[in-house]
């Protein structure tokens, strides 16, 4: 009877003892040991390679008297740009010359790449790797009627180098070309001061008075526009394609992008549990642990790192721009049509460091937005950083227009280039004191801006124009001038 | 009887073993508590740091393990609510900024800030002591002027005298700070500016505290370490500083906002009359809060 009271206490304590072992392992830590224990794994989005986070911000094919433009958002340009980029990483034969003999003539280039940030290539790096290494602004395809020259002009230097493509790369590139179907898509021109010249006087603004133009209703000005553009000289600082024909384009609700809080704040706080919140008269929330700073509001984050920015930088372009995916990656994501608009290298104080900016797309149109998605870092890491991305895939109920083309979209028609830059000269004269008798024309392009609308949020198409280092937002269809104060 | 033996001396194993699991699983503070934060060691070495760089510990300090916790708190309404109560009832005239509104009766000029700071200037003398407060010792003093603070309605609950600062003119200003359980809030504080046998001026931030979280109570570092990251901010000293007081508080910035949360810090008092604060958790000085601004 003793010995059976034994077995079962010991079959007792052996259980107990193995119940109070789990406990201990996997129960429940006590509140003291929390702060010990805050390094836990976040898990967050894998930073995209060098050929996602550097892509052109234009293609542009040459079809005949027409251009067709390809950004990134256009159905199609990811898998224009991979074949591309397949096709330039395996060019290793590399007999660049600086020949001047090379092809110049602008008929003959079938396809140029205009990249910002500029595309690392060259030794130890992933695309034409037998180059010297350099970074290319653009990258051109003079398709000849018995040869392919690809043509490259590097950040920093004015001379081209010129490579005669071997027949094998001739019939890759020439099979990428052939497979692109441009039927359906819209022709642009690239605008000179000879078409612009020619343009202007082929249609005479005041005999055929534009449709939707703000300032028809009073000629005085309009002519006062016609009679300054033809009076002033251009000065276009930039490849500007502009559309030859009609364009649509959409008005649609869009949101902000729906990022998890805490999920978020364990990305820029690596001891969450020392954070504290403030909640600020706004409705924002700061998150701070007395060094590091971060502010969400409604459409938007902002972080600081002041202490960060006493570091120096020692790391090259190729390593900041893997940098750069990796910051976006961990803090809220890289979303789809996200493309990384600029890379620069900048100092203050004697101390250097990148800035890198993200522009969001949609149908190859870019987003304007009032706070820019920018990371500042150095060698000791990400110092500043603002975020503001939209998710334009909102339903539309609250428009007020009618004729909806379809229940989650209003189609617009595009005012026409002529009367954009009409438009946007006549604001610079109205706002700048000295204009000068000649207008540097940076850019003219359509866009789409994020703006409110009685607590809606909208994206706008629009047509943003430089001038003089100025820069003007036209709603496309109006012309009506947006404020840069208004974008959200 | 072998076998009865072997169960013998497994059951008392196990037991023993049970016994140690259960202590670490249920009384893992027991051990914590008893044991000391501050050991000799660390403490003599803390000494000699702050000796290199001449300054003198004469403070003392509990040098048990400590816990805290973040306060989430608002600025308080309360003290208004009894003031505006008093000065409407007896006539008031009202202006308005942007950042405060200004209440202007016969006797006295009352600011109330958009951040919730609370200023009254007297006007008359209403608010006067019987004696010189340099002829009075600090408990005579501070029972006058709680007496005449509770008249005006500019007494707050849960308070204590903090210390007295002199200033060259003659005049003298009475701090108070906010307790919570019997822990000092620094950032809360009442000042009281007298002058010539009468109260002048008082400055009333008042916090209301909020819910708090139990499961974000945690350890707090130890005051030696606290005291060596503040001679690292600070640098050497070239004369010789005295470490009169460290207490454990709340304590963070003013913020012009609905809700924050103030964490627990070190306050470390030098040569009587410059106050630090170190944030318990981090160890890191607590300054001016890291609001994020467009580059």
């Amino acid at each position: 009877m003793m010995e059976q009271l034994k077995t079962v206490l010991l079959l007792c304590l052996i259980g107990l003892s193995l119940f109070l072992t789990y406990q201990l392992w996997y129960g429940q830590k006590p509140a003291e040991l929390v702060a010990e224990d805050v390094y836990e794994q976040v898990e967050i989005e894998t930073p995209r390679s060098l050929e996602e986070t550097v892509v052109p911000y234009r293609i542009v094919l040459n079809g005949g008297n027409t251009n067709y433009l390809y950004s990134k958002g256009n159905p199609g340009f990811d898998e224009l740009w991979q074949e591309l980029s397949d096709l330039l990483k395996n060019i290793e034969n590399n007999f660049f010359s600086e020949d001047q003999n090379g092809p110049e003539e602008e008929g003959l280039r079938c396809l140029a790449c205009y990249f910002d940030p500029a595309l690392p290539a060259g030794d130890e790096n992933l695309w034409l790797p037998g180059l010297s290494t350099g970074s290319i602004e653009i990258l051109s395809l003079y398709c000849l009627q018995d040869s392919y020259w690809l043509v490259i002009k590097k950040a920093d230097q004015e001379e081209k180098q010129y490579l005669l493509l071997d027949e094998a790369k001739a019939a890759q590139f020439s099979a990428i070309l052939e497979n692109l179907d441009l039927e359906n898509e819209t022709a642009y021109s690239l605008l000179t001061v000879d078409l612009i010249n020619e343009i202007m006087q082929d249609d005479p603004v005041e005999d055929d008075p534009i449709e939707n133009d703000p300032v028809e209703d009073d000629p005085t000005e309009e002519n006062t526009n016609e009679g300054n553009l033809l009076e002033k000289e251009i000065d276009i600082r930039a490849s500007i394609y502009v559309p030859l024909g009609e364009v649509f384009m959409e008005k649609f609700n869009v949101e902000p992008e729906n990022l998890e809080k805490e999920l978020l704040l364990k990305t820029f706080f690596v001891d969450y549990n020392l954070v504290r919140e403030i909640e600020e008269r706004d409705g924002s929330l700061l998150y701070t642990d007395g060094e590091k700073g971060l502010r969400l509001s409604n459409n938007r984050f902002e972080y600081s790192y002041p202490r960060l920015e006493e570091g120096q930088t020692t790391v090259n372009y190729s390593e900041a721009l893997r940098k750069s995916s990796s910051l976006i990656s961990f803090h809220g994501g890289w979303p789809e049509n996200l493309r990384l608009a600029d890379l620069s290298l900048n100092s203050r104080a004697g101390l250097w460091f990148y800035v890198a900016e993200w522009t969001l797309y949609k149908n190859g149109y870019p987003f304007l937005t009032g706070q820019p998605t920018r990371a500042s870092f150095n060698d000791q890491g990400l110092f500043h950083f603002t975020r503001s991305l939209y998710n334009p895939e909102a339903p539309v109920e609250n428009f007020e227009e009618e004729l909806p083309v379809s229940p989650h979209k209003i189609t617009v028609e595009v005012a026409a280039w002529t009367d954009a830059l009409l438009q946007a000269i006549s604001n610079i004269e109205d706002t700048a004191t000295d204009v000068g008798s000649r207008l540097r024309l940076g850019a003219l392009e359509l866009a789409y801006a994020v703006t409110t609308s009685e607590g809606q949020l909208r994206g706008i198409p629009v047509w943003f124009v430089i001038i003089n280092g100025e820069e003007i937002i036209l709603e496309a269809d109006t012309l009506e001038t947006i404020n840069k104060e208004d974008l959200l | 009887m072998k076998l009865g033996r072997a169960k013998l001396i497994l059951i008392i194993a196990f037991a023993g073993l049970n016994i140690f699991l259960g202590y670490q699983l249920f009384w893992p503070d027991f051990g914590r508590l008893t044991e000391a934060a501050v050991t000799s060691e660390a403490l003599r070495e803390t000494e000699q740091k702050l000796a290199e760089n001449n300054y003198v510990l004469e403070a003392s300090f509990d040098r048990a393990t400590r816990t805290s916790d973040f306060v989430p708190v608002s600025p308080s309404r309360e003290i208004r609510h009894e003031l505006l109560y008093d000065l409407i009832r007896t006539g008031v005239q009202i202006e308005e900024s942007d950042r405060a509104i200004y209440y202007r009766a016969d006797d006295r000029l009352v600011i109330i800030h958009t951040s919730g700071l609370l200023q009254v200037f007297f006007e008359n003398n209403r608010s006067s002591l019987e004696e010189n407060p340099v002829d009075l010792d600090e408990n005579d003093l501070t029972e006058q002027v709680a007496t005449i603070l509770e008249e005006h309605h500019l007494l707050p609950e849960h308070k204590r005298f903090d210390y007295l600062e002199h200033k060259e003119d003659g005049s003298v200003i009475l701090y108070y700070h906010q307790l919570l359980e019997d822990k000092p809030i620094y950032s809360g504080q009442l000042k009281v500016f007298i002058d010539a046998a009468q109260i002048r001026a008082v400055e009333i931030y008042w916090l209301e505290p909020g819910e708090r979280i139990p499961t974000r109570e945690m350890e707090v570092i130890p005051p030696t370490e606290a005291l060596k990251n503040l001679v690292a901010e600070l640098g050497p000293s070239p004369e010789e500083r005295s470490i009169q007081k460290i207490d454990l508080g709340y304590y963070s910035g003013e913020y012009d906002a609905e809700k924050w949360e103030i964490p627990p810090v070190w306050r470390i008092v030098l040569d009587n009359n410059q106050y630090y604060y170190i944030n318990a958790f981090t160890g890191n000085l607590e300054k001016e809060a890291v609001i994020p601004e467009q580059m």
